[in-house]
């Protein structure tokens, strides 16, 4: 169940790890904007936040990713941590990394950022 | 968190079919014929817009309104003048009600509305006002999507109960109606779709009147627009209603002034609107569409309409201008309801004032400026809430304190739910120093007394404006004054308006209409509750934070005032101008009459209403019942002498209905129901040319008093002058090349005058253009062998006949005497051979010279290609044969001619179908002419 998943649909995830790819570390944020209110408190607003680093992925790794994410953003279903460390499944927008460092048939700093998270209800 | 989406109205196809008629104007059109209909006739509800199109269901032409049931071969809608109609255009009716003013209509003196609504009884037994709701969007959740609607605050203007419910819903597939007889029934949605809610109210009185809104359902595979950023979403008081506005990708095609919804993912209607304007991004990267949906306060704001006024009556309301206890409510539902057609299409909403008024007038102005300037007179303002109810509504803070306590506290909003900053002006000094109100108060039998007040007093506050309000409709004294308290009270507002910033997912009930409290503690400012004068959306589409900006205003109460003072007797009658004991009752002054149009209805498809005519002998005649089956004849020659009667000649008129007529020597002129008067004649002409003679006459058909005529200044055919002017009389201008050697003929096309003649003996004829004033001769040019127009022989009847009453395309040369006939562009530029027959003077055609009447000898023919083909018309046992005329208007022809060779009868017969079956309209004109040789010349019909 902790295991990082993503795919096109949420009965379709697949682990990262069988696309190639190690835990990635993962952050989350359960807002994604927020307003100073009057008394003194700060509101989160918003959708939740999501992101996947890696400090390099294998080539091979990256063209599989590739495959979820074909343009500069797609739809994809993804099995994630929250800010607990719980695992949760989400409908997310994921944005692909609008510069890629590649050395020695790797890519550094990879980092998938994910938006617009709706959590779903996991699959039985 | 949510998502917003958009639903853009694609009005499913009702009906199609194709103009069927030709067209001598595109002006005040209110019906068209049309023919090659497809769908079921029966499903094309009044209100319901039509595409006009150059193809199949294109709207390149424009839109219409159905103005009312159409028959199987006449589409009736709303006047207009804006398309450029045709015949063959594609008519497509679609199931789209949107906004429309119904213009007022003014013929011989009635008023109708909507062109044709004569008054009967409409104001003393209103139709219903349907309040339904507006527009609802929903996705399908586990394959229904329902709706709890309701129409149980349909009311009846003046009072009254209604009395029956009907509902309907189309397309029917997909849909279903729980009870279609309550007021507040379910809808149950299962297919995705949108779908025409209707709800026919009938009331106690049997007035019947029907709202229709729409509801869109959506599910994965029919999805809303949902690419879209919303830019802004806004409802103020100050504008009226809500706009909103954002940019669609790519370039979808956005139906102009098309109903738009925004909604929410929990199938809330956030706005709805319809298209206002649109602007395309082209970008290769990512083309976009910015567009603005603009609530009906704006649309209605776009409306021109006439002066509208109404009248309290004391008796039963006679005429479209008289009400029975005349309130704002009533006087706005008229203008909502008669007026345009925003009753059918949206709530109006009564705010139940009772004040009455002896009348409330409006002058000429959008509808929504003519709704503003009636609830003006009870400090009110039309408002319309976010999916569209109309209301006038007076402010929170002008509403007595006694009255507030039903109005609805939308939100405390807590500190933790607003923005940490908030500014705001805090005023230490008076705004308004004194308020003097005044107005009046009468009852239903239009007594009334005036009433002053005076808050806080006579003494004006330190500092301030003095605010001075008057016309106000009022109860009593003691309504002026608290009024006047009132309106103190909210201009010395200690808080200034002040701008609530929401957190997310606050104050999204909050609307610029109903009235409303919110409520809020600011600290050091102002504690307590507020009306809301306007809201603002705003929508992070990658946050999916929907978030609300209030503007507001503190509530306030009412300051003292006292009883103020009327003005001083009037100084030469002594006569108080006001006063609370009045002697007589109060006197208002009358209404102003409805405006004149600039010109009288034109003429239109269909049996005309008027007709004039000269015969030989007889003079002048005309009825006004034309289209009646037996006419009744007047005549028009009490200020003629019987020789001038014997010798009529030209006989002309605009389309304003404005007639001249003449012989060689006099013109008059007059217009419908007047008696024609002397224009000009010896005593005008005679110092420029004892020997004069006029060779013609002609109308500018555009101009409400322009008339050109042909006057010889030389001798009486030398040095023929165009004279220009109107019933103020006429200028000589320029003069034609060559002499005047035979008939002439003058037309106006196109701004222009063109003019034929034989300008050479017996030779030639010249075909001249002039321009409108007479000054500048533009174009010349010679008929005959060796000139510009080889063609064209007809001397010496030079004169033409213009296409059309008013003038077209072209005009006729017919060769009297000879099988010579030809055709002359309206330009006077290019000529056409068309037929060698003996055509005698009677000859018409249509504006665009393609179906022509004639007669050839006693046989009269007609063409339906311009005159390259001819038939007989069968049915002609009516025609005496030369010198009868025909006048056209598209299919209508009337003729007048004489009933047989020895010029016994006159005879008058009209046809709608290009002579196929012919209508008798003698009528009694026969009576007036017991003698012989009747020879019925020119004859023109109209409406």
């Amino acid at each position: 169940m902790n295991d990082f998943q993503i795919g096109t649909s949420q009965a379709g995830m697949v682990t990262l790890k069988s696309l190639g790819l190690v835990e990635p570390l993962s952050e989350y944020q359960a807002y994604s904007q927020a307003i100073d209110t009057a008394d003194g408190a700060q509101q989160g607003e918003g959708w939740p936040l999501a992101s996947w680093r890696w400090a390099f992925i294998t080539l091979g790794a990256r063209y599989s990713l590739k495959t979820y994410c074909p343009g500069r953003s797609a739809l994809v279903y993804i099995r994630t941590l929250d800010d607990t460390k719980t695992a949760i499944d989400a409908r997310a927008i994921v944005i692909w990394p609008e510069k890629e460092t590649r050395s020695a048939s790797k890519v550094l700093e990879f980092t998938l950022q994910f938006r617009i998270l709706e959590i779903l209800e996991p699959l039985e | 968190m949510t998502r917003l989406y958009l639903a853009l109205h694609t009005p499913r196809v009702i009906y199609t079919a194709r103009v069927n008629q030709a067209f001598y104007t595109t002006d005040l059109l209110a019906q068209v014929k049309y023919d090659g209909g497809s769908g079921t006739l029966a499903d094309v509800l009044p209100g319901m817009t039509v595409y006009i199109g150059s193809s199949a269901g294109a709207y390149d032409r424009g839109f219409c309104r159905v103005r009312k049931t159409p028959t199987s071969n006449t589409l009736y809608i709303g006047e207009t003048s804006e398309i450029a109609w045709a015949d063959n255009l594609y008519l497509t009716v679609v199931d789209e009600f949107r906004p429309w003013q119904k213009a007022a209509r003014i013929s011989d003196g009635v008023i109708y509305m909507d062109y044709d609504v004569a008054y009967s009884d409409q104001h003393l037994y209103p139709d219903p006002v349907v309040v339904m709701g507006g527009q609802r969007a929903a996705w399908l959740t586990n394959g229904s999507a329902v709706f709890n609607v309701s129409a149980a605050g349909s009311w009846v203007p003046g009072g009254g109960s209604v009395y029956s419910y009907l509902w309907s819903v189309a397309p029917e597939a997909g849909a279903s109606i729980s009870n279609t007889g309550v007021a507040a029934p379910t809808v149950t949605i299962t297919q995705a779709g949108t779908y025409r809610l209707g709800c026919r109210v009938m009331s106690l009185n049997g007035r019947i009147h029907t709202g229709y809104r729409y509801i869109f359902v959506f599910d994965a595979n029919h999805p809303p627009v949902e690419n879209f950023s919303l830019e802004a979403c806004v409802g103020e008081v100050d504008s009226g209603g809500w706009q909103f506005s954002g940019q669609i990708k790519g370039l979808p095609t956005l139906l102009p002034g098309g109903l738009t919804v925004l909604f929410d993912e929990s199938n809330t209607v956030r706005a709805s609107g319809y298209l206002a304007a649109e602007t395309l991004t082209l970008d290769p990267e990512q083309d976009a569409v910015n567009f603005e949906a603009r609530g009906l306060h704006w649309q209605l704001a776009q409306m021109p309409n006439f002066p509208t006024g109404i009248e309290q009556s004391v008796g039963t309301p006679a005429n479209w201008t008289e009400m029975q206890s005349l309130t704002v409510d009533k006087a706005a539902w008229h203008l909502l309801h008669w007026r345009s057609n925003l009753t059918q299409i949206a709530d109006y909403i009564s705010n139940g004032d009772a004040r009455l008024a002896a009348s409330l007038e409006a002058p000429a102005g959008s509808l929504w400026a003519q709704l503003a300037a009636y609830a003006e007179s009870i400090l009110a303002a039309p408002v319309c809430d976010h999916n569209q109810a109309v209301r006038v509504q007076i402010p929170l803070n002008l509403t007595p304190v006694a009255n507030r306590s039903g109005i609805t506290t939308v939100q405390t909003v807590t500190a933790a739910q607003r923005a940490k900053t908030l500014k705001a002006e805090h005023r230490r000094l008076a705004q308004a120093a004194q308020v003097d109100l005044s107005g009046v108060s009468v009852d239903a039998a239009n007594q009334g007394a005036a009433y002053f007040a005076l808050a806080n007093g006579r003494v004006p506050k330190r500092v301030g404006s003095l605010d001075r309000r008057e016309r106000l409709l009022l109860g009593a004294q003691t309504q002026a004054n608290e009024l006047a308290g009132l309106l103190l009270a909210r201009a010395n507002n200690p808080v200034g308006e002040f701008t609530l910033e929401l957190a997310e997912g606050q104050g999204l009930g909050f609307d610029i209409a109903p009235l409303q409290y919110g409520q809020v503690d600011l600290p050091g400012l102002y504690s307590g509750k507020f009306a809301v004068l306007g809201v603002e959306v705003h929508y992070n589409p990658h946050s999916g934070a929907l978030s609300v900006t209030l503007r507001a205003e503190a509530e306030t109460g009412v300051e003292q005032a006292v009883d103020g003072d009327a003005p001083p007797p009037d100084p030469e009658t002594g006569v108080a101008a006001a006063d609370h004991n009045l002697p007589e009752p109060f006197k208002f002054p009358p209404l102003p009459a409805f405006p004149p149009l600039p010109l009288p209805p034109l003429p239109t498809s269909g049996q005309p209403r008027y007709a004039i005519l000269f015969t030989d002998n007889y003079g002048l005649w005309w009825t006004d019942k034309f289209s009646e089956a037996s006419p009744r004849w007047k005549s028009l020659n009490a200020n003629f002498t019987q020789a001038e009667l014997a010798n009529l000649l030209y006989l002309t008129c605009n389309r304003g209905g404005r007639f001249y007529c003449g012989n060689t020597k006099r013109i008059w002129s007059w217009s419908i129901g007047e008696a024609p008067r002397l224009l000009a004649g010896e005593e005008f002409f005679n110092p420029l040319n004892s020997s004069y003679v006029i060779w013609g006459l002609a109308a500018n058909p555009y101009a409400s008093d322009s008339v050109a005529a042909l006057v010889s200044t030389s001798g009486d055919r030398s040095a023929v002058k165009i004279f220009t002017g109107g019933i103020g009389g006429l200028q000589p201008k320029g003069v034609l090349d060559g002499a005047m050697w035979g008939s002439a003929g003058i037309s106006y096309a196109g701004g222009k005058w063109l003019i034929t003649y034989p300008g050479t003996i017996l030779v030639n004829f010249y075909s001249a253009r002039w321009s409108l004033d007479g000054n500048t001769r533009e174009f010349i040019g010679q008929g005959g062998a060796g000139g510009l127009l080889p063609n064209l022989y007809a001397n010496p009847n030079a004169g033409h006949i213009a296409a059309g009453r008013f003038g077209g395309d072209v005009v006729f040369l017919p060769y009297i005497g000879t099988s010579r006939n030809s055709k002359l562009a309206a330009n006077g530029e290019t000529e056409t051979y068309i037929a060698a027959l003996n055509f005698d003077a009677c000859i018409a055609a249509d504006p665009t010279g393609t179906y022509i009447m004639a007669a050839y000898g006693n046989t009269p023919k007609r063409s339906n290609d311009g005159g390259v083909t001819w038939g007989n018309i069968s049915n002609n046992a009516w025609w005496g044969g030369a010198n009868g005329w025909v006048k056209q208007d598209t299919f209508i022809w009337a003729t007048a001619a004489y009933e047989d060779p020895s010029y016994r009868a006159a005879a008058i017969r009209y046809t709608e179908d290009f002579g196929a079956t012919w209508s008798d309209k003698t009528g009694d004109l026969l009576s007036y002419m017991p003698g012989e040789n009747i020879l019925a010349r020119k004859i023109i019909v109209f409406d």
